[in-house]
């Protein structure tokens, strides 16, 4: 070996110090250990013999197999469980690569919001189609679990939440693929994707950095879905009047960014921006 | 770490919860025992099936990844033995003469098996994790909820087992030829 393949083979084995002293009294005792030799040709053919092999891909894929394991897992009804959050949150965070970010508000703020008209602004770039097919296989893949009931399903930096409906979902049904965004002082604060199926409601709560919570409460039309309402509330976290509120109604553009309101408060401006990516059938044509 | 109080309903979804997370894994497992795409996504549902009614059994100290990936390992085993039963009753009962004899390699190979079988749970899951399925060990220590130094002693011992029945296996086979 030459100095670089040394230098090169040191690193890739990433010793330290210690490591490579072992490395070399081990070496040495080799050389005069007729018994240690002997373990360390049969460790050699151990290895060998139980060598991985080379490792195929299921025959329909690894998608398939996960949805066939999880639906031999009797559904749950009804319930709202907490650790499918978790798992609707690594389903989904692994597949839209999410990096919402969240930064704290500071400064109190003691005055109720107003709200502006909803306005459309000129297009910004959206989420992208394969994210949306992504989210829709994510909620597809943990819907099952729920036999059917789940409504919708939000995934947001650290949290994750899925609604449970009382009847189950129609096969019929289409998902809405949205992404909210809350900024304040023109800083994004607040940013998930949600799920919903047409026609159902969403209330979620999210989270804010320093203690407060952000409540959304996001209502879809099965006639019309680019029709949305939409309520907002900033609340502190031990309950209280809201420190910005707002309701309004819009309808909404697929594949558009938009601005749905703009909230000023003593605290400063907090503005709500959503993005919708589109609709698309809630389960799976066969 | 999880509890034991938990409703059917949390149990199910917690259960999901790690299929989702470490499916893939459990497959490697399987593979790794099995050497057969089909048997290896087999076994891991007859584990998960398997797994479903037993949340008394999991102790509190026992991480639920590494429980299922003992049971994942336990059924592919038996799927193994299943197997090798079935083929064994085809050679000897049915199709003797087109039964294909073994090289002294795959004999070797089955040899090596067993002896990982026969090792004890927690060492036969090492052997499995290190060397069939080609993890680290730090990986494996992160999966069985233990130390580094810990999974590298173990090893070690289990290696020790095998290689008493490595040893074994070449006598009976020098034997077998001298007396062939």
């Amino acid at each position: 070996m030459v100095c670089e393949e040394i230098r090169q083979f040191l690193l890739e084995v990433d010793w330290d110090a210690s490591r490579r002293e072992q490395a070399l009294e081990s070496l040495k005792h080799l050389e005069q250990c007729e018994t240690c030799r002997a373990a360390m040709h049969e460790f050699d053919e151990l290895r060998l013999v139980l060598a991985p092999a080379a490792l195929p891909e299921p025959r329909d894929g690894w998608e398939s197999m996960q949805r066939r394991l999880v639906k031999t897992i009797p559904p749950a009804r009804n319930v709202w469980i907490r650790p499918v959050m978790a798992m609707a949150a690594t389903v989904v965070l692994v597949v839209l690569g999410f990096k919402a970010g969240q930064r704290e508000s500071t400064g109190p703020a003691r005055t109720l919001a107003t709200t502006d008209k909803p306005r459309v602004e000129p297009p910004e770039p959206a989420i992208a189609t394969p994210e949306l097919s992504h989210t829709l296989k994510a909620f597809r893949t943990v819907s099952p679990v729920y036999d059917g009931y789940a409504g919708w399903m939000v995934v947001s930096r650290g949290t994750s939440e899925i609604g449970i409906l009382p009847n189950p979902v129609s096969s019929a049904a289409r998902m809405l693929a949205l992404r909210l965004d809350l900024w304040q002082n023109d800083r994004s604060i607040s940013n998930a994707d949600l799920v919903v199926v047409d026609g159902q409601s969403a209330d979620l709560t999210l989270p804010l950095k320093g203690g407060r919570l952000l409540h959304y409460r996001v209502g879809t039309s099965m006639d019309d879905p680019t029709r949305l309402t939409i309520g907002i509330e900033v609340k502190n976290q031990g309950g209280g009047e809201p420190v910005a509120a707002m309701a309004t109604a819009l309808k909404i553009q697929p594949g558009h960014k938009q601005t749905v309101g703009k909230l000023a408060t003593t605290n400063g401006d907090y503005e709500l921006k959503i993005d919708f990516a589109g609709a698309a059938p809630a389960s799976e044509t066969p | 770490m999880p509890d034991k109080g938990w409703s059917e309903q949390e149990w199910r979804t917690l259960v999901a919860n790690e299929v989702v997370r470490s499916f893939q894994l459990f497959y490697k497992i399987a593979y790794g025992v099995l050497e057969d795409a089909d048997a290896a996504e087999d076994a891991c549902q007859q584990a998960l099936v398997k797994v479903l009614p037993r949340r008394r059994e999991l102790r509190c100290d026992d991480s639920l990844r590494s429980w299922m990936a003992k049971v994942v390992l336990n059924e592919s085993l038996a799927m193994r033995r299943r197997r090798r039963a079935e083929k064994l009753m085809l050679e000897d009962q049915t199709i003797p003469h087109r039964s294909t004899p073994n090289t002294a390699d795959q004999e070797l190979r089955e040899a090596v098996k067993d002896a990982v079988e026969s090792l004890p749970e927690h060492l036969r899951l090492i052997v499995s994790l290190r060397q069939l399925d080609g993890l680290s060990g730090a990986v494996v220590a992160e999966i069985l909820g233990c130390s580094e130094a810990h999974v590298c002693r173990q090893f070690h011992v289990a290696m020790a087992s095998l290689r008493v029945a490595l040893r074994e296996f070449k006598s009976e086979r020098q034997s077998s030829k001298k007396v062939g």
